[in-house]
């Protein structure tokens, strides 16, 4: 029997490097396992592949999706109230024109690069997931959320708010929402939800200070930045150097984030406060981030990183069992120096005494 | 008619945005009286559940509109998850947040 002649098709990472990645001492258990997979599955394939052409690969390496792939789809709304909207660019097309429409794909992909390059994680869900955003959601609306599968953002009402994709901490933060369901799945409410909260802000600010190349020292530690008007007298939604200090405005009243545990707040509004108690664990980041010096990725990042996909961090850990959780793994990761000034940060906000 | 509306939640928290506004329709000219009588019962405000849609599920930043209604001894409340998808009820908040926004 004569075998059909079929079109070869290649993986997108050669077999060495996903046989060095597999051994490499700095990529982490998941990238290592990741890649160990994809290895296996690639062997497999090479034969398969002899057998029965190489189309059947292709088939299962994406199925598998162990193979780092960056997949972009944004939506317009157009200013409805229905997503995901209607497609108006996907992966590799070229730029729409519309302000909101580009910053979206260009933020999505900075947050896709900083998660395959630094932590060597491949997408949201580690195993390439599609990156979905809608923009232009309903009219004058000021907010930008995870639904649990994609990201929408609204325009702002011009007033006091423009839109939310041109702060790129913003769009990491929010894609840090779904790394976060995925991994410890910390549940949204009181101090698990302020954690929750704070590991957006942190990877966020982390994605805006990889783009931009900014060492820990030199980068503003902001969220939301460029998003309030000129008609507002603030400079973002929360600082996590100064927790307290974004805004003071007639129309939005002061920020009230607490940059201690000794003002935490007590309340049940906004799911336990956990837009204004992230600030403590937003604070002991960039404490230990400055403290370290360099790129904040290089060593907090990781710690934080590495925490949030262990088993021993619950959906309902409080800022305690985290702090501790950071602490063992800065020991583990980097020794007692680094230990040290983790617990240091954590005394400083008053987490651990 | 005394009607509350506070918008829990959403990416920060401004407390001014975030507080409780109340309108007691008493107080107000006819015209924007019967307005907002009119947008409360269009809702059935009185008739839908008091939870009318929670959040999805691990949502994050997602805004919940809170309507209280208090028509002498009767009192009401309604929670609504954006995307609100009541129409009606979307009427009455549209109206009621741009309300207080002015």
């Amino acid at each position: 029997m004569m075998l059909k002649k079929v079109h070869s098709l290649c993986g997108i990472i050669p077999p060495y490097m996903l046989e060095s990645i597999s051994k490499a001492e700095l990529a982490n258990t998941e990238g290592r396992a990741a890649a160990r997979r994809t290895l296996a599955l690639t062997t497999v394939l090479q034969t398969k592949r002899r057998m029965d052409g190489a189309r059947i690969s292709r088939v299962m390496a994406v199925k598998d999706g162990s193979i780092p792939h960056k997949n972009r789809r944004i939506y317009t709304c157009n200013n409805s109230e229905s997503y995901p909207g209607t497609l108006v660019r996907s992966e590799e097309s070229d730029p729409n024109g519309d302000t909101a429409i580009d910053e979206c794909y260009e933020g999505f992909g900075a947050t896709f690069d900083f998660y395959k390059k630094i932590l060597g994680r491949n997408s949201l869900d580690n195993t390439g997931m599609d990156l979905i955003g809608s923009v232009h959601y309903g009219k004058s609306y000021n907010n930008a959320f995870w639904n649990g599968s994609q990201m929408i953002f609204g325009d702002g009402d011009g007033i006091y708010f423009s839109r939310f994709t041109q702060a790129l901490e913003v769009i990491g933060h929010e894609l840090a929402h779904g790394v976060t369901s995925y991994t410890a799945g910390l549940e949204y409410q009181g101090q698990s939800g302020a954690l929750n909260e704070s590991m957006s802000d942190v990877f966020g600010s982390m994605v805006k200070q990889h783009h931009l190349r900014q060492k820990a020292t030199d980068a503003d530690w902001l969220i939301g930045k460029g998003i309030f008007t000129n008609q507002v007298q603030g400079v973002a939604f929360r600082s996590m150097k100064a927790p307290g200090t974004a805004y003071n405005d007639p129309h939005l009243g002061k920020d009230p984030q607490p940059a201690h545990m000794k003002e935490f707040i007590h309340t049940t509004e906004d799911n336990g406060g956990v837009h204004k108690n992230c600030s403590i664990p937003n604070r002991a980041f960039y404490l230990l981030a400055t403290a370290l010096g360099g790129y904040s990725w290089e060593k907090a990042g990781r710690i934080w990183y590495a925490v949030l996909r262990q088993p021993e961090l619950v959906k309902n850990a409080d800022f305690v069992l985290f702090a501790k959780l950071t602490c063992e793994m800065a020991l583990k990761m980097y020794g007692e120096t680094v230990r040290d000034a983790a617990l240091a940060a954590w005394k400083a906000v008053g987490v651990i005494n | 008619m005394i009607v509350t509306v506070q918008v829990d939640g959403g990416f920060a928290f401004f407390p001014k945005l975030n507080a409780a506004k109340t309108v007691d329709t008493e107080t107000l000219p006819t015209e924007e009286k019967k307005r907002i009588e009119t947008l409360v019962k269009e809702a059935r405000v009185w008739d839908i559940s008091e939870v009318l849609s929670e959040p999805p599920r691990h949502p994050a930043d997602v805004q919940t509109f809170v309507v209280t209604v208090r028509d002498g001894d009767r009192v009401h409340q309604v929670r609504a998850a954006e995307p609100v998808t009541d129409a009606a009820l979307a009427s009455l908040l549209d109206f009621l947040l741009k309300r207080s926004d002015e």
